[in-house]
């Protein structure tokens, strides 16, 4: 096919052993946190910004399509490389390249776990904001990549609020940096299009952060609900009065009992929920506030409110927060998330109707969500060895994401495109719209190189949700083919 | 092109007339981009016109530029080309109120004090702090990512917009991003036309994520003694626990020239001699936590002199500290400049600023963000002798490599006409320019929108 081999030339690059082309080992990276498989042609380890660029401009060269992987903790498809592509792994590029104190910034490469940067903060009394629940086992490059929330975004927003420059490989091999240290530079904001760009876009090879001071007082406090509706109440009353917590969070009863049956945090197993409310900030006027949500909660019938005394009740409540993905996933072979917001408010009619949705289809549904941002994430618990499962899991969860489209929010709070979701979509942008976000795809990426068959759907795509096929070598461009992962499961 | 025959203009406006309505196109419209005006002016009447407007401009292969409130003609290069100048000022209103969920959808004509206000009366409050409120539109203030003190607690116009709408230069209408905080669905394109000043398309409604009224809001305005008695407490605050909505420090000509010196009813800000500038902390939130601040702040200052506005009194002197550019424009043959640098940095430029200012005995006002890391600068030259570009563009020239040397850029606001004609409005930004021409290429192959105004000659 090629005249002089790729793999040859990758390997006088990174060296022999930083590069995979044996299917056995290549296995490892044919699948992430979602549900399907594809062999990629080879995988790339590489340590630096020369080394990427180097790699890079040899795939461009072949026109090898490629994908930057972190940790493949994915929910939705986007680090699995479709067209034969090759997997460049970043995780070997995972240090810290300046903390810089006076400016409020912290230079990092992409491999990075995203824990690993508020723990390297702390002696200082700084932190990294958005903290996703798999902050333990993610990248900060995948974070990037899917501009990823996590349960502190109600106050404290989203990652690209956080990060202000970043180094990319772009997709023919050139180095370029977009924005810096300061903010709101001169010029079109690359860095602001780039993060949540699915790895399509080019590669990152160092960020830019903001970090901020650590709170003073942080008051975390348990609302035991009677139902979910009730809970949301409670949410909308907060907001109503004027208070910001850092975080509002729900899980229900399935999923805190799937908690309690792996790590035991103390959550009541009787719930139909609980509301984990976070405030955060000055210690002045703390304790008003936190009896003001008490009252909030009394108010709308949740009776039962704990507070957090020490900061070991904390951790436990928040160790099972973070652990539900990796919990619920003990309930069954597989789940998906359908990863829809609503405005807030919708949140008990949007609940209402996934449940709705999910007894039609005969499947169990467990929920924990981000009641805050107004982002419900239904975990659907099934069997992918079970065709037929699967099938419905498809079908149920494009209905779920239908249902938020129709109320006034999106098919994509935090995990992303990928292939689950090119399907849905049409749900939210028309012809125009889609064909505007084509122009950035083009802009960047003229050869359409990285990671391919990602984000914006091909004409195949538009006919409503995806029937699920068979597995296989699909090209990624229409519906997404679906084979099985029994891959680590790590949520937001 | 101003040259153009009259004629020709007639015939020009007939066909926009025939798309919008007689009402909607004028001819010699008053509004001029630096020293260039269109022979006309079209005003859309809404989102389907104006994509007709840009349609039919494509088609005529004319050079647009657009206008919201024009409060910042002045910003960017002169225009490439400049056929016809298209007005957002009647895109009005509020398509989705929804204080509940904490957002707002404005058209992009509405006046920021209208949209403001609007949110108030629901007991909110829309984050934008921008200059001249009450003159410049939500759209040009979003096109132009346009913040101003409160963008320290606020942050910058990229964080509070959850969508848009626009229209694309081969007239497609396009929406953005959503009405929820959290949306990843597709590539973030109202990151992209945050800031984008007009070049990729023409933004028609912005949905904003509004917060909560704070239960208390109080400044405290503290008097210098020099730059780096500000810089101390600035460090001071931003390395605390303490969360400012706005942390200034404004030079005593910026004081004067915005009304803020003795401008408080309580009238301790009177600029003592000796006290070259003012400190100016705000805090908003629980009373208890307000008034803690407050007091850590005072705190750190020696000389015991401060005032403390509270509330509706501090809200008023943020309108004074607004409305810097209007007192600029009145002020005749000035030159304004933004600079962004990291925060740390931003002292060292300022003191840059005055003492080559003072060097070339040029007489300077200045405002500093310290928790952004902005320095805007307002340079008035004296009538006689007359203005000499070359002295001004010297000291322009070498601000800007200051500003480069610390990390940051520096971009003209006003006055580029006094400067010489080869200076450009926003400096070179690097590899990345290359990009952004790309993006242009794609969104706006013609190059009708602001053509020329732009970074790289965008």
């Amino acid at each position: 096919m090629i005249a002089t081999s790729p793999v040859k030339e990758l390997r006088a690059i990174v060296g022999r052993d930083n590069v995979l082309d044996q299917p056995v080992d290549l296995q490892t990276y044919e699948y992430d946190a979602y549900l399907e498989r594809h062999l990629p042609r080879a995988v790339v380890f590489v340590r630096s910004t020369a080394e990427v660029s180097a790699v890079v401009k040899v795939l461009a060269r072949a026109r090898i399509p490629f994908v930057p992987r972190g940790c493949g903790t994915n929910l939705t498809g986007g680090s699995v490389g479709l067209d034969d592509a090759v997997i460049i792994e970043m995780g070997l590029m995972d240090r810290i390249l300046e903390i810089d104190l006076p400016n409020q910034r912290a230079v990092v490469q992409p491999g990075i776990f995203n824990l690993d940067i508020s723990e390297a903060l702390a002696p200082f009394g700084y932190y990294y904001a958005p903290d996703p629940a798999s902050q333990k086992a993610c990248s900060l490059g995948g974070n990037i990549a899917e501009n990823a929330g996590g349960p502190h975004c109600f106050k404290y927003g989203v990652t690209s609020n956080h990060v202000l420059g970043l180094e990319l490989v772009l997709p023919d091999g050139e180095v370029v940096w977009s924005g810096g240290k300061n903010v709101d530079s001169p010029g079109l904001d690359l860095t602001g299009i780039l993060v949540g760009s699915e790895g399509t876009l080019g590669i990152v090879t160092a960020a830019i952060l903001r970090i901020l001071r650590k709170p003073e007082t942080v008051k975390t406090m348990l609302g035991v609900c009677k139902s979910l509706e009730d809970g949301g109440n409670v949410v909308s009353a907060i907001v109503a009065a004027g208070l910001i917590p850092a975080t509002l969070e729900m899980m229900d009863n399935r999923t805190i009992n799937a908690v309690e049956d792996s790590m035991a945090c103390g959550f009541p197993r009787d719930a139909a929920a609980v509301l984990l409310i976070e405030l955060d900030g000055l210690r002045d006027g703390m304790d008003e506030m936190a009896e003001q949500i008490v009252t909030i909660c009394r108010a709308n019938g949740v009776s039962d409110v704990r507070v957090a005394q020490d900061e070991a009740e904390r951790a436990a409540l928040w160790k099972g927060r973070k652990g539900a993905f990796g919990a619920l996933s003990r309930l069954a072979p597989n789940y998906m998330v359908a990863d829809g917001t609503v405005p807030r408010t919708k949140l008990p009619e949007a609940l209402r109707r996934v449940a709705e949705i999910a007894g039609r289809y005969g499947l169990q549904v467990a929920s924990v969500f981000h009641a805050g941002d107004g982002n419900l994430h239904p975990l659907l618990l099934f069997d992918g060895r079970n065709n037929g499962e699967r099938k419905k899991v498809m079908a149920a969860s494009m209905e779920m994401l239908q249902v938020c489209a129709d109320l006034g929010g999106t098919v994509s709070g935090e995990h992303g495109i990928g292939v689950e979701k090119l399907g849905a979509m049409h749900m939210v942008f028309d012809d125009n719209d889609l064909r505007a976000q084509s122009y950035v795809k083009e802009a960047f990426d003229p050869q359409g190189l990285c990671n391919p068959g990602k984000v914006l759907p091909g004409p195949a795509a538009k006919t409503g949700a995806p029937g699920p096929t068979e597995a296989g070598g699909a090209t990624g461009a229409g519906a997404p083919s679906l084979t099985v992962s029994v891959g680590a499961a790590l949520g937001a | 092109m101003p040259s153009e025959a009259p004629q020709d203009v007639a015939a020009l406006a007939g066909r926009f007339e025939a798309v919008v309505g007689c009402d909607q196109v004028s001819l010699a419209p008053e509004t001029a981009v630096h020293d260039l005006r269109a022979p006309a002016q079209v005003r859309p009447a809404d989102e389907q016109q104006l994509g007709r407007v840009l349609a039919l401009a494509r088609t005529e292969d004319l050079g647009v530029c657009l206008a919201g409130g024009a409060t910042k003609l002045g910003w960017g290069n002169r225009a490439r080309r400049f056929d016809l100048l298209v007005s957002t000022r009647d895109l009005q209103g509020f398509s989705d109120v929804d204080p509940d969920n904490l957002s707002l959808s404005v058209a992009a004509g509405t006046p920021v004090a209208e949209a403001r206000a609007k949110a108030r009366a629901m007991d909110r409050v829309l984050p934008l702090d921008p200059g001249r409120p009450s003159v410049a539109t939500v759209g040009g203030v979003t096109a132009t990512a346009d913040q101003g003190a409160r963008g320290a607690g606020y942050g910058g116009l990229r964080d509070v917009v959850l969508g848009l709408r626009a229209v694309l230069a081969d007239g497609s209408a396009v929406k953005f991003g959503g009405r929820t905080m959290k949306n990843v669905t597709g590539y973030d394109m109202t990151k992209l036309f945050v800031g984008s000043f007009g070049v990729l398309g023409v933004i028609t409604e912005v949905t904003y994520r509004l917060l909560p009224r704070p239960e208390k809001q109080a400044l405290i305005v503290l008097p210098l003694e020099s730059l780096a008695q500000g810089r101390g407490i600035a460090a001071y605050v931003l390395d605390s626990y303490l969360q400012p909505l706005a942390l200034e420090v404004i030079s005593a000509g910026f004081a004067r020239m915005t009304g803020v010196a003795g401008a408080t009813p309580s009238g301790v800000v009177d600029l003592a001699p000796g006290h070259g500038y003012l400190l100016l902390a705000a805090f908003a939130g629980h009373r208890a936590a307000v008034a803690r601040s407050i007091a850590e702040v005072r705190g750190q200052a020696r000389a015991p002199a401060a005032a403390i506005l509270e509330d509706a009194e501090a809200e008023s002197l943020f309108e004074r500290l607004s409305e810097a550019g209007a007192v600029g424009a009145r002020s005749g043959s000035s030159l304004t400049t933004r600079s962004t640098v990291p925060i740390s940095q931003v002292w060292e430029l300022a003191q840059a600023a005055e003492t080559r200012a003072g060097a070339i005995e040029l007489p300077l006002a200045f405002r500093i963000g310290a928790a952004r890391g902005t320095l805007d600068l307002y340079m008035s030259e004296r009538a006689s002798p007359a203005p000499d570009p070359q002295r001004l563009t010297t000291y322009a020239a070498d601000l800007r490599r200051d500003a480069v040397a610390l990390g940051g850029q520096l971009a003209v606001t006003r006055g580029l006409a006094m400067l010489s004609p080869a200076f450009d409005a926003w400096g070179d930004l690097g590899a990345s320019v290359k990009l952004m021409k790309r993006l242009k290429e794609r969104f706006d192959p013609d190059g009708i929108l602001n053509p020329g105004r732009f970074v790289g000659g965008i």
